[in-house]
């Protein structure tokens, strides 16, 4: 009976640890698309940005 | 035998680690697993943590103006996943279907928002501009509305600058922007075509008008904002502050409806509107409703707009204004019509000057036009309408020696002058027996005063022929009215030039109308025959009666006619049917309607639903009222406005005003008295109740002072006046109009006075009026000792009691003791 409870709780842990796992491998993937996404926004574009806002303020 | 290489990553360690722990026993590989997954949270967390120092790093507040990854990025980083087959299979593991869904898997959006305030509170102070571009965006956070009233403070120009992004939550925007414009108020109007979507966006403009040093901005950037709501209410108020601006700026704005509205305001606020067209180069063709603008201007200067009349020769209606200038300038525009004599509707103009020139020489001075004008096409074609206007004015002109008129005009003015006068169809009769149409002309002094004919009828004889005698005696028989035959002296004069069944029909109708009296003076009057009217005889009362001209056709007035409501409770006031029928024939007189049946029905309900209408109507309570007494005393005390009488009022007002003259006044005060009573009837905010006590005269009107002088009575003119005055001031207010003004005079003949001050009145909406004294009677104060001035005041106003004056109780108590009460509302006399 004893062994039986435990072999549960292991399996439940053996679970646990694979969606963590799964997390894990997710995470890393978001990670990446970040890191992509933020190269992309390219010095250029902010610069470009800049200089729109600058020619609306000047304008007041 | 090639070896099998193992394959890297977790899946093979996690083997290796599952082959080793099944060596252990079950307990010890439950606690290293426990401690696995301990490790593998820990992972968790550091990547989470990663991520959210990779987005700070990238997105750094400040760095750049724009922090916040959009929702473009978070579609990329979703769809990043969703597209390669490992991704997928993730999302799906965790049922991530959403972008939002992925965002709160991986804690960002708590970080987004911390990230946000971080960003917008530092724009704020450094770059307020972009918490007004990112309103829509921020508004609604629970930190926006501190971070924009920052920005306000910081850069009020930039939420115009961005007003058109302002679209969530307009109330706040709103407020937003009104402020602003009291900071920035130039750049509200620079920017003015971005407010076309800001629910009231004209109050924001306005605001800015009350801070603006210069009002021209709101007239040359019209063009930006004229599609807001009510634009024009932001040139109104412009033209407020300013009207020379609406003239100098007249070209921005003269296309659009409205121009002539704002146009109009700045006329009316002109002292000198002459520099409107020195200053204004502008086609006025293009100006909606001109005329109506031109119209006003010359009511203010005829000769300023005249004078620049032919610059706009080809508008159409310069006949109009023309007509609008001989009402204020008839003089002026007489002598200069020769040049618009060709324009249709000259003719127009020529006679509304001249009917509209006063004052004592007047007709003299229509005369004098058209013997002195000859030369002057436009005078001669019209010489005798203006003549005709002269005779109106005064009828003895065509017979006197002052002002020689052209004879061949006399058959026909000597008519309009009969008609107008028929006492000088005898006085002159020797002149108007040598014209062709003698006869004529002496019929219409028949019709107009048979009486008068009957008196002349003798010297008539030996000038006319038989034919023509009997002619005329017919239309003077047909035209008599009661008035006419009601008392021995008149009949005396009548009776030897009638027929035997003109004597018969004359008798009968005498009769009826003492039957008539007799019956309303028992309904009427209880005291008939009583008190102080014991001292008149019985004829003499119906004498009086019947010289009241709209009781005239009284006769006519069938009393089976004459249905009146059943009276079922005490509340339910009704006529009696004497008083019914006057009252039925004086409003069809008043209103120039024939006696029918049909017509003294419909009167009769209208008088009968009048007073449903009014009976609860309070005369004194919740309303204004102001108190006139004429300075005269009686054993030391006030005869008029005694303490009675003004305590109750007072009681039962919502305010009274009290005016009494010094006796002894001399006309310098009395015109200062005059004018500031005209004045408080204007100005005394509604509901207005005005009330004199004081004498009354049948000729001048209300006695405000014991004087020789003409000038000490307040007329029905004065009063037109002052109702007039007060129309154009408060003529437009709801409780003005659901309440109109009362008027109350408890003197000797004031139903004369308020009859008179009916037809004075014209367009004026005419007051409620009230007194004790019907037409021709006089009114009866109370003794010395009483505290109330009249019987009218205290039984039929009720002052007596401590309830509230109503229509009601009048209507109650109209036949207290030697009162003779009569009540006319606009819709005629009810009481």
């Amino acid at each position: 009976m004893e062994t039986k409870k435990l072999q549960e709780k292991i399996k439940e842990l053996e679970g646990k640890i694979e969606t963590q796992d799964k997390e894990i491998l997710l995470l890393r993937a978001v990670l990446k698309a970040v890191r992509k996404v933020s190269e992309d926004r390219s010095v250029k574009e902010d610069k470009e940005r800049l200089k729109e806002l600058e020619d609306q303020l000047s304008n007041l | 035998m090639a070896t099998k290489r193992p394959s890297s990553g977790p899946q093979f360690k996690d083997k290796i680690d599952a082959g080793i722990e099944k060596a252990f026993s079950p307990q010890e590989q439950l606690e290293g697993l426990e401690k696995k997954l301990q490790e593998k949270i820990e992972k968790t967390n550091k990547l989470k943590k990663k991520i959210s120092e990779q987005i700070k790093k990238a997105f750094t507040p400040g760095k750049t103006e724009d922090l916040a990854i959009t929702r473009e990025e978070k579609n990329k980083i979703f769809n990043t996943l969703n597209n390669s087959p490992e991704g997928e299979s993730l999302l799906k593991y965790f049922g991530i279907n959403s972008v939002k869904d992925l965002m709160r898997r991986i804690g960002l959006s708590r970080i987004e928002e911390q990230r946000n305030y971080e960003h917008y509170n530092y724009s704020a102070e450094k770059g307020p501009g972009i918490c007004f571009r990112d309103y829509d965006k921020i508004v609604d956070e629970p930190w926006g509305k501190t971070v924009l009233e920052k920005a306000l403070k910081n850069g009020p120009e930039f939420a115009f600058a961005f007003a058109d992004r302002l679209t969530q939550n307009p109330e706040v925007a709103k407020d937003l922007l009104i402020r602003a414009a009291g900071k920035a108020p130039q750049v509200a109007f620079r920017h003015a075509e971005k407010l076309n979507n800001i629910q009231g966006a004209n109050d924001v403009l306005i605001e800015a008008l009350k801070t603006a040093d210069k009002t021209d901005v709101a007239f040359t950037s019209f063009s930006r904002y004229k599609d807001i709501d009510d634009s024009t209410k932001v040139l109104e108020h412009a033209v407020d502050k300013n009207y020379t601006d609406a003239f100098l700026h007249l070209s921005q704005y003269k296309g659009e409806t409205e121009a002539s509205q704002v146009l109009l305001k700045a006329i009316r606020k002109a002292e000198n509107i002459s520099n409107f067209f020195e200053t204004t180069d502008t086609d006025f063709k293009e100006i909606p409703d001109i005329i109506q603008v031109l119209g006003v201007a010359v009511l203010k200067d005829a000769k300023a707009v005249i004078l620049h009349l032919d610059k706009y020769d080809d508008i159409k209606g310069a006949a109009s204004i023309l007509q609008f200038a001989a009402y204020t300038e008839p003089e002026y525009v007489l002598t200069i019509l020769d040049k618009w004599q060709n324009l249709e509707g000259a003719q127009s103009v020529l006679l509304t000057a001249a009917t509209t020139i006063s004052g004592e020489n007047a007709p003299y001075t229509l005369v004098a036009l058209v013997n002195d004008n000859n030369d002057r096409q436009i005078i001669k074609d019209n010489a005798f309408p203006i003549l005709m206007i002269a005779i109106n004015q005064k009828p003895d002109i065509i017979f006197g020696d002052k002002g020689t008129i052209t004879k061949e005009y006399h058959s026909m003015l000597a008519k309009t002058a009969v008609f107008a006068k028929p006492e000088l169809a005898f006085e002159h009769k020797d002149k108007i027996i040598k014209l062709e149409n003698a006869e004529e002309i002496i019929a219409i002094a028949a019709k107009k005063n048979p009486l008068l004919l009957y008196e002349n009828l003798n010297d008539l004889k030996s000038s006319l022929d038989e034919n023509a005698i009997q002619n005329i005696s017919r239309v003077a028989f047909n035209n008599l009215k009661p008035g006419d035959y009601i008392s021995v002296d008149k009949v005396k004069i009548i009776s030897p030039h009638l027929t035997g069944e003109q004597k018969e029909e004359i008798l009968s109708k005498i009769k009826q109308c003492q039957e008539f009296a007799e019956e309303f003076l028992e309904q009427n009057l209880n005291t008939a025959r009583s008190g102080r009217y014991a001292t008149k005889n019985m004829p003499g009362m119906i004498r009086d009666l019947f010289a009241d001209e709209s009781l005239q056709n009284i006769l006519q007035v069938n009393p089976k006619w004459i249905k009146l409501p059943n009276v079922s409770n005490i509340v339910s006031w009704v006529p009696t049917p004497s008083e019914a029928r006057a009252m039925v024939a004086r409003n069809l007189f008043t209103a120039g309607l024939p006696v029918t049946k049909e017509n003294v029905t419909a009167e009769l309900n209208k008088i009968i639903s009048e007073r449903n209408k009014l009976t609860d109507n309070y005369i004194f309570k919740d309303r204004n009222v102001l108190h006139v007494a004429q300075p005269e005393k009686i054993i030391g005390k006030n005869n008029f406005g005694r303490e009675g009488t003004l305590d109750a009022i007072n009681k039962q007002s919502k305010n009274t005003d009290k005016m009494r003259m010094e006796s002894g006044a001399d006309l310098k005060e009395i015109k200062k008295f005059k004018e500031k009573m005209i004045k408080k009837i204007a100005d005394t905010p509604p509901p207005l109740t005005y009330v004199f006590s004081g004498h009354g005269s049948k000729k001048n009107g209300l006695e405000l002072v014991k004087s020789n002088d003409v000038s000490s009575f307040f007329t029905p003119a004065d009063m037109a006046r002052a109702l007039r005055l007060r129309h154009e001031k408060y003529g437009q207010n709801p409780t003005e109009q659901a309440n109109p003004p009362i008027i109350i005079i408890s003197s000797c003949y004031t139903a004369n006075y308020t009859r008179s001050l009916y037809q004075k009145l014209q367009d004026t909406p005419r007051p409620i009026a009230m007194g004790g004294a019907e037409f021709g009677q006089e009114a009866y104060g109370l003794d010395s000792h009483e505290e109330f001035d009249s019987v009218f005041d205290k039984q039929v106003l009720g002052l007596g009691t401590d309830k509230p004056a109503t229509f009601g109780t009048v209507m109650q108590n109209e036949k207290a003791n030697l009162s003779n009460t009569y009540l006319y509302t606009p819709a005629g006399q009810v009481i």
